[in-house]
């Protein structure tokens, strides 16, 4: 347990130096939830149900964290620890060999609950945002979300031969889930054809969960979304299980 | 200590270790020895069991390394070829990451001092010199407190002087009871360091012993060089025992053949009243019987 929680505490100092991670994942979001709240306010606006801006993206830009920590920084992380053996010196240890991934997969997670409370934190103080919906379902949703992210993010980890495969990997996916699954652009504004496309996202089966739910919508109503999430996280995981490669 | 017996590798249809036997005894150090690509990297993993070997047998410690992996690592440390940090990590931080990993390692305090790195503990590990950053790798190694340790390539790409220390540090780990396994392809350090050698080339053993029978093995011969007034070597030319004269500089040198004695070729010196201001004689070396071994098809290659 010792080992487990050192690794833990390591890694997560060495993820809060790396400022792309912390930029992209903290600051960069808020800084849209900033940006955005302070060009169009939190006032209702009748055409989206009575809700603000903020109300309306707060799932989206959550959204945006995940995809940071589960698609850049865990694939990048493992994809370099291989690359510079820092796998191979761990399984010259007594320690479990799995130790390191499953403090890796933690860490990360527990990064982004960080930086999703950190969202919530300037949403709440600068423009009083509140959630309408239920707390305990958005975090299932947002536990959802990330399950499937980070089950892409290890399957990329797993293919990919060195760290600048990962790299260009992890840009493919990470941008266009970025900018087309409502993340940044709100879902809703794109036309119907392109929302078909994006459809095949599971990012925006995620954002679309997270949005509603916390805009008081029920589980319930996101069977399909559920379904898709947990379906691709099951694939990608096997399939990570199936590649993974120690170096 | 370790019992390796006709251990094979094949990446493909490559072999890169074919039919490998060696065996390593408590207390000595050992030198795998060979020119890069020549298997050595892969020899200590298939002997430690990170990489499944394709046919052989291996005891460590007189355990099997692949069924027994967490029994074996608490009682065998390793450093790998360019040993392999997180980016951004403080060197304490390293060695308590390390430690965690272990039931009962040594305080990492009191070898960070040991090897003269105690104020360095608040520095990052990328930022310390290549010399610093190799000894932390032997910290790493030693924190389970191992009754062997391999270093693969420890001095590679250090300059002289930290490898003189590596060196050092190397003997005081002989000093404190630790079998020593590493591989170089430095063979001056060879020399200077290993009770035992064995070479390999292209996957394959050319010749394991002590360092001194291996170069001995080689057939190698004395070179003598004497610095005199006379300006032409064939007054030499009828001398006995000697072969291969060269005169350079008013430097002459040559191969005294296996079995001469040096006093026999003063004696004949002497006799041809050739004045010796200086002399000095070189020892064939383990590098000589290196690159009398295996030098001629690196250069193929």
């Amino acid at each position: 347990m010792n080992a487990y929680l050192t690794i833990f505490w390591t890694e997560m100092k060495l993820i809060f130096r790396n400022f792309i991670v912390v930029f992209f994942s903290i600051i960069f979001p808020a800084c849209m939830v900033l940006l955005f709240g302070y060009m169009y306010g939190n006032d209702p606006i009748p055409e989206w149900g009575g809700y603000g801006m903020v109300d309306i993206s707060f799932g989206a830009y959550i959204g945006m964290s995940i995809c940071v920590t589960g698609l850049m920084s865990l694939p990048l992380t493992l994809a370099q620890y291989r690359q510079k053996k820092v796998l191979k010196q761990f399984k010259a240890t007594p320690a479990s060999s799995g130790s390191l991934l499953a403090s890796q997969v933690v860490m990360h997670f527990i990064f982004t609950v960080i930086s999703a409370i950190m969202l919530y934190l300037v949403a709440r103080i600068v423009f009083g945002y509140t959630m309408a919906g239920s707390f305990w379902l958005f975090a299932v949703a947002f536990l959802l979300t990330c399950v499937c992210i980070f089950a892409i993010g290890m399957l990329i980890a797993s293919v990919a031969p060195n760290e600048r495969t990962a790299t260009v990997i992890c840009y493919l996916v990470y941008f266009p889930m970025l900018f087309l699954s409502g993340a940044t652009m709100p879902y809703e504004m794109f036309p119907a054809g392109m929302q078909r496309f994006v459809n095949i996202l599971p990012l925006t089966h995620g954002i679309k969960m997270m949005k509603g739910v916390s805009l008081g919508g029920q589980l319930s109503s996101y069977g399909t979304e559920m379904a898709v999430l947990l379906g691709v996280a099951l694939v990608c995981g096997v399939l990570s299980a199936v590649f993974f490669k120690w170096e | 200590m370790l019992e390796v017996q006709g251990l094979v590798k094949r990446y493909g249809h490559k072999t890169a270790v074919d039919d490998v036997s060696f065996t390593v005894k408590k207390g000595e150090i050992f030198g795998l020895l060979g020119p890069n690509g020549a298997g050595k990297s892969t020899v200590i993993e298939c002997v430690l069991g990170i990489k499944k070997r394709d046919a052989g047998t291996v005891r460590l410690l007189g355990m099997k390394p692949e069924a027994n992996r967490r029994a074996l690592f608490k009682r065998v440390g390793v450093q790998f070829q360019q040993s392999a940090y997180q980016d951004r990590i403080r060197v304490k931080e390293a060695c308590v990451l390390i430690s965690s990993l272990h039931e009962k390692p040594l305080p990492y305090e009191s070898l960070l001092a040991d090897f003269g790195l105690g104020d360095k503990e608040r520095q990052m590990v990328g930022s310390l010199s290549g010399g610093e950053r190799q000894k932390l790798s032997i910290i790493l190694a030693l924190l389970p407190d191992p009754e062997m340790v391999f270093l693969d390539e420890l001095t590679t790409g250090l300059d002289p002087s930290a490898r003189r220390d590596m060196w050092q540090y190397i003997r005081y780990l002989q000093e404190r009871g630790i079998t020593v396994f590493l591989t170089t392809h430095y063979m001056e350090e060879a020399q200077h360091l290993c009770d035992r050698v064995c070479m390999l080339d292209q996957g394959r053993i050319v010749i394991q012993d002590t360092v001194p029978r291996v170069i001995d093995a080689c057939g190698l011969t004395h070179v003598v060089g004497i610095k005199t007034d006379i300006q032409d070597k064939s007054s030499l030319s009828d001398m006995k025992g000697i072969s291969d004269i060269q005169m350079e500089e008013g430097l002459i040198h040559f191969s005294m053949d296996r079995g001469t004695k040096l006093i026999d070729v003063i004696r004949q010196l002497d006799e041809r009243h050739i004045d010796i201001e200086e002399l000095n004689m070189k020892s064939p070396s383990l590098e000589d019987a290196y690159l009398h071994l295996v030098g001629g098809e690196e250069a193929a290659v």
